[in-house]
């Protein structure tokens, strides 16, 4: 996320219980993850709305665990956000299964950008988080508003292929293709299997069938003649938590407490923000696996979960399926060039690599990074 | 029948170490999905060709920016110059400035090495 954007976790309690979701491998247990209770209250989200008045802030991320588990208080986050900070552009991770009328409603007329996630067909949706069912009556009104990208986690790499055809097929133009970073979720059998996949809804891509954002992202990424880290934490990153406190990404408040630089009332420290950036910098981004994968800008967060540093290993597998993904971007390197002069819009080709580089650092649908 | 020896033998020419180092560089900066068709194998001949002159042109403009370089250590009362000085924004810079008249690689090396950008540690002179 720029420095003008910050996320807002409205809570960390979430009404599912991925398979694959990185919250539940956090320092909380999962009870706590997804039923705390602890929501923003009024106060909070007033001092919020005038931190990101008085800080220039344009965009705002709603992001939880599941921001619309309380829907009153998201409503009236979003209210009190667009009538207290003029011109601001509201945002939403969200699994959409506790979207109701109202909210919908509010989504089209508010026009909020909605990253919906969404595993494919009912089958394999089911298999990783279930609530297919719930949220496939929206699909039209979501298609119609635009603004709506889905979210699609690799996962399991059989068949992927189909799958993203599937949700193009439901009229939703966008797909990201998000490779879950967990430690430990794929086999070796899925990297020839994710590249072969990959190359085929790259290959539709370009035949017209729909947009793979994270191709598109990947291709300017790939631009540079350096691959410069691409996560936000170290540089612009931005999140509130629940209680107010500011953190230097949305997924730092799994840690704890102990990575703020900052609270809504105060504002940011300067030299607090500055320290923790370069910590966490140095460590995971100057750190032996950095070296070993220069495509990748493996999460942070998630390597801190694991060995109770930012320096250990990043996930070997994860970091593959990245080359891999870069290896078939650069082989249709000139066919997505010409894709992108005669499909993208002037705007859309200067921004796609804005809103979506970040998002393999995790799992969205509660985890994005659009950095 | 065998054929008399004419007595010449084949001297296979090696490139100089500094026309090679020079490709190396220029190589380095070529876009990112340039490298990986070359690594993995995808770049096709007129490519590779193209590559090539991409490199050299690269490599050429980026002297021609910086003035004649010398690749050594600093000469008396000059200030040195790190590749990495154009990226990098703390650190070389001032360390470099400030006290690098004599040696400017230990000096610059320390400070530069691990900074955003830093490409190495080559020592550079004379652009001042």
């Amino acid at each position: 996320m720029s420095m003008n954007a910050c996320y807002f976790l409205l809570t960390p309690d979430c009404n599912m219980s991925c398979r694959y979701c990185f919250q539940r491998n956090g320092v909380r247990s999962a009870k706590k993850v997804h039923a705390s209770g602890a929501v923003a209250n009024k106060q909070t989200i007033d001092r919020f709305a005038a931190f990101c008045k008085k800080n220039g802030i344009e965009r705002v991320e709603f992001f939880g665990g599941e921001p619309l588990l309380y829907k009153d208080t998201f409503l009236y986050a979003a209210r009190t956000l667009l009538d207290t900070v003029p011109g601001l552009k509201l945002g939403i991770v969200t699994n959409g299964t506790l979207i109701d009328e109202e909210i919908m409603r509010f989504f089209e007329q508010e026009n909020v950008s909605v990253l919906l996630s969404l595993d494919g067909k009912r089958s394999r949706h089911n298999l990783m988080r279930g609530g297919f069912d719930r949220i496939s009556h929206w699909f039209d009104r979501l298609v119609a508003k635009g603004q709506t990208t889905v979210a699609m986690q690799v996962s399991v790499t059989k068949g992927l292929f189909q799958h993203v055809r599937f949700i193009w097929k439901l009229g939703f133009p966008s797909v990201y293709l998000n490779v879950i970073q967990n430690y430990g979720w794929y086999q070796s059998v899925d990297i020839d299997r994710f590249e072969s996949e990959y190359d085929a809804a790259l290959q539709a891509m370009l035949a017209g069938e729909g947009k793979l954002v994270c191709a598109i992202a990947m291709h300017r990424t790939l631009e540079a003649s350096q691959y410069e880290v691409k996560c936000g934490i170290t540089q612009t990153g931005l999140a509130c938590d629940w209680q107010g406190l500011l953190y230097p990404c949305h997924r730092t408040p799994e840690l704890g407490t102990s990575f703020t630089f900052g609270d809504v009332r105060n504002g940011v420290s300067k030299r607090k923000e500055r320290l923790c950036r370069a910590r966490i910098n140095r460590q995971c981004f100057k750190s032996a696996s950095a070296s070993e994968y220069p495509l990748v800008s493996f999460c942070p967060i998630t390597v801190y979960q694991r060995n109770g540093n930012f320096s250990g290993s990043w996930s070997p597998m994860f970091c593959e399926l990245i080359n891999r993904k870069a290896k078939v971007v650069a082989k249709y390197h000139y066919e997505i060039n010409k894709y992108c002069l005669t499909n993208l819009s002037a705007v859309e080709n200067e921004n796609a690599n804005v809103d979506t580089t970040h998002l393999d650092h995790g799992v969205i649908g509660n985890c994005t990074d659009r950095q | 029948m065998k054929k008399a020896s004419t007595g010449k033998k084949t001297v296979i020419k090696k490139k100089p170490a500094v026309k090679q180092e020079r490709i190396t560089k220029g190589y380095a900066k070529l876009p990112l999905w340039a490298k990986l068709r070359i690594a993995y194998g995808m770049a096709t001949k007129t490519e590779l060709t193209e590559f090539n002159k991409m490199a050299n042109s690269i490599i050429t403009r980026s002297e021609k920016k910086m003035g004649k370089l010398k690749l050594s250590g600093c000469a008396p009362d000059t200030h040195c110059l790190f590749t990495c000085l154009q990226s990098c924004t703390e650190g070389c810079k001032s360390s470099c400035t400030s006290s690098c008249t004599k040696n400017c690689t230990s000096n610059c090396e320390d400070s530069c090495l691990g900074m955003p950008g830093c490409m190495g540690s080559v020592g550079i002179v004379g652009a001042q």
